[in-house]
C-alpha cells in the first residue's frame, strides 16, 4: 500500500528543521529556500504548516509539464521532476495546488520531494510528530476509531 | 529573479498589452508584433495571453540552429542576437508557450525581454492581469494560500496517536 | 595528455565542450577538427548561398570562444586515428593520451555512383567551402538531385540567385522522409508556382559532358544544365571508429547505448555519426538534425563526465520556409507508424493545411503547411505523451485549462476543420 508524507500541523511548532535536513541531504547545504518540504507560517495567527509533496494521483505538474520531466511512476506512486530534463519554465510551480513544487534559481530547474527513496529524513527529524511516513490505510484505519470512539463516549 | 506572472481570470482580452509591446519594440500599433499573444476563445469565456516564460533552459534555445539564443546572466531572461537570426522558425516550433513571435518587418523571431526589467505591458494592464513578481513572492503565496486552507478548516477532536 | 578528447567541431561536437566545461570547470578538453575554421552552422549555408546572410554570419564561433572556454582546438587534421586499448589519439603531427573520448564525426553526403559525377560543375553542400565553391561557378541551369530539406533549399536558393532549377526526386514525392504524400503534392505545388521544376519519380543515371557538366540524364529525359547538386542523401562518418574496433549497427552509424557509450567504455559518440534510438518508436534511426546533434552532445559530455544520464531518444522536428509558406515536420510520418492503427486529424483552411497522425489515443507526428500557432503545444504533447482524452478533460474543465493554457493554441489543430472558402491549394 502506497506510504505517504501524513501532516498534522497542530503539532508543528514551526522549528523548521525538515526544511534543514531536507535541503543538506538533497543539496548538500542548509537553506530552506532549496528544501523539498516548506513550512508556511503566519506569526500574528499563530500556526505553522508544514507543505510536503501530496504524490497526487493525477498530479498537476504532470499535466502541465511540456518536456515530460515531472512523471508519475505508475508501479510506486511516486511523482518525480528528471532534473535533466526540466527546463525552468515554472509551470509545474504555478500549477501545484499545495505550493510544493519548488525552484531553484542557481541550477535553474524545478525540484519536488522524492520520500528520499523511501526514508523521508523530515519525519526521523521532526521530534513533535507532526510530520509521519505512513500508509493511508494506516492514518484511515486511525480516523474511523477516532470517530468510533467519539460516538461511543457522546450521551446517547 | 523577478517573473512576468498572468492571472489568467483577470484577462478580459482587451489587447492593450499587445498594442504597447508592438509600438515599444516595433513602432507600429499592430498586435501580429506583439511579444505576447491573446489566444481568446468566445465559447468558453476564455481569454489567455501566452508569453515567454524565460525557462531556465529554454528548449527554443536548444533548438535554435544559429545559437543565437542565450540566457542573460544577470536578469535570468532570455536573449536573442537578432542580428543573426536567419529567421528559420524552429523555435517556434520547439516553444511550448507560444513565446516566440516572427517579426515579419525584419524576418527574425523575437521573444519577451521584459522590456529590461520594466515590462510596458504590465504598467498598462487595466485589470492587473498581467503581473511582475519575485519568484519567491509567487511560491510564498501559493504555500500561505494553502495553509489557510488548512487551518481553516473545521479541527477535529483526534484522540492522540503515535 | 587531455582529459577528454572531442572528434568533431559541429554541432554536436561544440554542444559537448560547452556542457563539460560548464560541468567540470578544471578538465581540459582537446578538439580535433577536420577543417581548420571555428564551428559553423551547416543550416546557414542555403540562407548564405542566397545571399540573405553573409559568409561571417554563418559562423556561430569565433578563435576567441575556444580561448574563453578553454579548448585547445587542432584544426586542419583530416587523418585521425584511434587507439582504444592504450587510449590515445594519433593525428598528423600529434598523438594525445586521453582520459574519455567523444566522437562528433558527423556525417557527408552521398554521391551515387554514377558516371559523369566527378566531372567540373557536380556538388555537394555540407562544408561552407562547397557554398564559396559553388557561388565562384555562376550556375545559370541547375539540377538539384534529392528533395530532401536540403534539397529544397538549394533549390531554392539556387532560383533565388537567378538560375533556372530542376528538382529531381527518385521516390514518387518531394521531401520523403519528413512529409506523407499528401501534403509533399502541395508542396509540390508551392515549389511549381515558386518557379521550381520537380520531377518526382526520375531516378539520374548519369551525367553527360566533355569538361564540364552539360547534361544531367535521367531515366526519362535528359536536362540541359551547367550545375548539378547532390543532395540525395548523408552518410555517417563512422570510418576513424570502424578502424578503431567500434561497432557499427545495421543502419550504418556508430551503435550506441542508452547512455551515448559506443561499444568500446569510455568512448562516447554523438550526432550525426551515429544511429540514436527513436523516442517514440524506440527503433533505432538515423535523424541528422542540428537540435538532436546539440541534445546529443549534451547527454553524451553528461555521461562522460561521470553524471549517468539515459538519452532519452530522438523526436524529429524541421521547420521550412517552402517560397515564403512556413512549412513543419513534427515526429514521425505514416511511413514509421503501424499502418493499420494509424488514424488521421486533418485540417484545410484557405491559407493552412495540417495532418496529426495519432496511434490509439496519441499523437505521434504532425505535419503543417502555413501553420504557426500551436506547433509549440503539439510537440509538447508529443514529448509528454498526453493522450487525446487527457486533452479533452483538460479543455472541458476550465480550472484546468487555466493551468495548462499553453495547450490552448493547439486545440485548433486538434478540431477536424475544413473551411469552404477559397482553397489557396488548388
Amino acid at each position: 500500500m502506497k506510504k505517504t508524507l501524513l501532516i498534522d500541523y497542530h503539532r508543528c511548532v514551526g522549528c523548521r528543521n525538515c526544511e534543514m535536513i531536507c535541503s543538506l541531504v538533497h543539496e548538500g547545504v542548509c537553506s530552506p529556500s532549496l528544501a523539498r518540504i516548506r513550512v508556511a507560517r503566519d506569526e500574528r495567527a499563530g500556526w505553522n504548516v508544514p507543505l510536503g509533496c501530496s504524490m497526487c494521483e493525477k498530479p498537476m505538474c504532470v499535466m502541465v509539464c511540456p518536456v515530460g520531466a515531472a512523471q508519475r511512476d505508475e508501479k510506486t506512486g511516486m511523482v518525480l521532476i528528471d532534473e535533466s530534463r526540466c527546463i525552468g519554465c515554472l509551470q509545474c510551480i504555478q500549477a501545484c495546488p499545495f505550493g510544493h513544487a519548488n525552484f531553484n534559481p542557481g541550477q535553474g530547474v524545478a525540484f519536488k520531494c522524492d520520500l528520499c527513496g523511501g526514508d523521508p529524513q523530515c519525519v526521523k527529524f521532526c521530534w513533535t510528530g507532526a510530520i509521519t511516513y505512513e500508509t493511508v490505510d494506516l492514518e484511515l484505519e486511525r480516523r474511523r476509531e477516532d470517530i468510533a470512539r467519539r460516538t461511543i463516549n457522546e450521551p446517547a | 529573479m523577478k517573473r512576468l506572472q498572468v492571472d489568467f481570470d483577470k484577462c478580459t482580452g482587451c489587447g492593450l498589452c499587445q498594442l504597447v509591446c508592438a509600438v515599444k519594440h516595433d513602432r507600429q500599433f499592430n498586435p501580429v508584433l506583439a511579444r505576447i499573444k491573446i489566444f481568446r476563445y468566445e465559447a468558453q469565456g476564455l481569454n489567455l495571453p501566452l508569453i515567454c516564460q524565460q525557462c531556465a533552459h529554454p528548449p527554443c534555445a536548444a533548438a535554435c540552429l544559429m545559437n543565437v539564443i542565450t540566457k542573460d546572466a544577470v536578469t535570468g531572461a532570455t536573449v536573442r542576437d537578432q542580428e543573426n537570426c536567419i529567421g528559420c522558425r524552429l523555435c517556434q516550433a520547439a516553444c511550448p508557450f507560444e513565446g516566440c513571435t516572427y517579426d515579419y518587418d525584419q524576418d527574425v523571431v523575437v521573444n519577451c525581454d521584459l522590456c529590461g526589467g520594466q515590462p510596458a505591458c504590465v504598467e498598462i494592464c487595466p485589470t492587473g492581469a498581467l503581473q511582475y513578481l519575485e519568484i519567491d513572492l509567487v511560491l510564498e503565496r501559493a504555500r500561505t494560500a494553502e495553509a489557510v486552507k488548512w487551518v481553516s478548516l473545521p479541527e477535529p477532536e483526534r484522540s492522540q496517536h503515535g | 595528455m587531455a582529459d577528454i578528447i572531442i572528434i568533431g567541431n559541429g554541432a554536436a561536437g561544440n554542444s559537448a565542450a560547452a556542457t563539460i566545461r560548464r560541468l567540470e570547470p578544471e578538465l581540459s578538453i582537446t578538439m580535433v577538427s577536420r577543417e581548420q575554421l571555428p564551428a559553423y552552422s551547416a543550416c546557414a549555408l542555403p540562407d548564405y548561398l542566397s545571399g540573405w546572410v553573409k559568409r561571417e554570419q554563418v559562423f556561430i564561433k569565433g578563435w576567441q570562444d575556444y580561448r574563453d572556454m578553454r579548448v585547445e582546438i587542432l584544426g586542419g587534421r583530416s587523418q585521425v586515428q584511434i587507439d582504444t586499448d592504450r587510449r590515445m589519439v594519433r593525428t598528423e603531427g600529434e598523438t594525445i593520451p586521453y582520459g574519455r573520448l567523444v566522437l562528433a564525426t558527423g556525417s557527408r553526403p552521398f554521391i551515387p555512383p554514377v558516371p559523369g559525377a566527378q566531372l567540373r560543375g557536380n556538388f555537394s553542400v555540407k562544408k561552407i567551402g562547397d557554398i564559396d565553391a559553388l557561388i565562384d561557378h555562376h550556375s545559370r541551369q541547375a539540377v538539384v538531385v534529392g528533395s530532401g530539406n536540403i534539397g529544397i533549399e538549394l533549390a531554392q536558393a539556387l532560383h533565388h540567385r537567378g538560375s533556372k532549377v530542376t528538382l529531381v526526386e527518385m521516390q514518387e514525392q518531394v521531401l520523403p522522409r519528413i512529409l506523407d504524400p499528401e501534403p509533399a503534392q502541395r508542396i509540390c505545388k508551392i515549389l511549381n508556382a515558386g518557379g521550381i521544376e520537380v520531377l518526382t519519380g526520375e531516378r539520374v543515371v548519369g551525367i553527360d559532358g566533355r569538361e564540364q557538366v552539360e547534361k544531367a540524364v535521367t531515366d526519362q529525359r535528359a536536362i540541359p544544365c551547367d550545375t548539378v547538386i547532390w543532395a540525395s542523401g548523408m552518410k555517417h562518418n563512422v570510418e576513424e571508429a570502424q578502424v578503431a574496433g567500434i561497432a557499427i549497427g545495421d543502419l550504418g552509424g556508430i551503435k550506441v547505448d542508452e547512455h551515448l557509450q559506443t561499444s568500446c567504455p569510455g568512448v562516447y559518440a554523438c550526432g550525426d555519426c551515429i544511429e540514436p534510438l527513436d523516442m517514440l518508436t524506440g527503433q533505432a534511426t538515423v535523424s541528422m538534425l542540428w537540435p538532436n546533434a546539440k541534445r546529443q552532445g549534451e547527454v553524451a559530455a553528461l555521461n562522460c563526465v561521470g553524471r549517468p544520464h539515459p538519452y532519452e531518444g530522438v523526436l524529429n522536428m524541421v521547420t521550412e520556409e517552402v517560397c515564403g509558406v512556413p512549412l513543419a515536420s513534427l515526429g514521425l510520418t505514416t511511413k514509421a507508424l503501424p499502418p493499420d492503427r494509424v488514424h488521421y486529424i486533418e485540417g484545410e483552411t484557405w491559407e493552412r493545411y495540417w495532418r496529426i497522425m495519432m496511434v490509439q489515443d496519441r499523437i505521434m507526428g504532425m505535419q503543417s503547411i502555413g501553420v504557426t500557432a500551436g506547433l509549440g503545444a503539439v510537440m509538447a504533447m508529443i514529448k509528454n505523451r498526453l493522450p487525446l482524452s487527457e486533452y479533452k478533460r483538460i479543455l472541458s474543465d476550465p480550472g484546468l485549462t487555466r493551468q495548462a493554457a499553453w495547450l490552448l493554441p493547439a486545440s485548433q489543430l486538434l478540431t477536424p476543420h475544413h473551411s469552404l472558402g477559397e482553397r489557396f491549394f488548388t
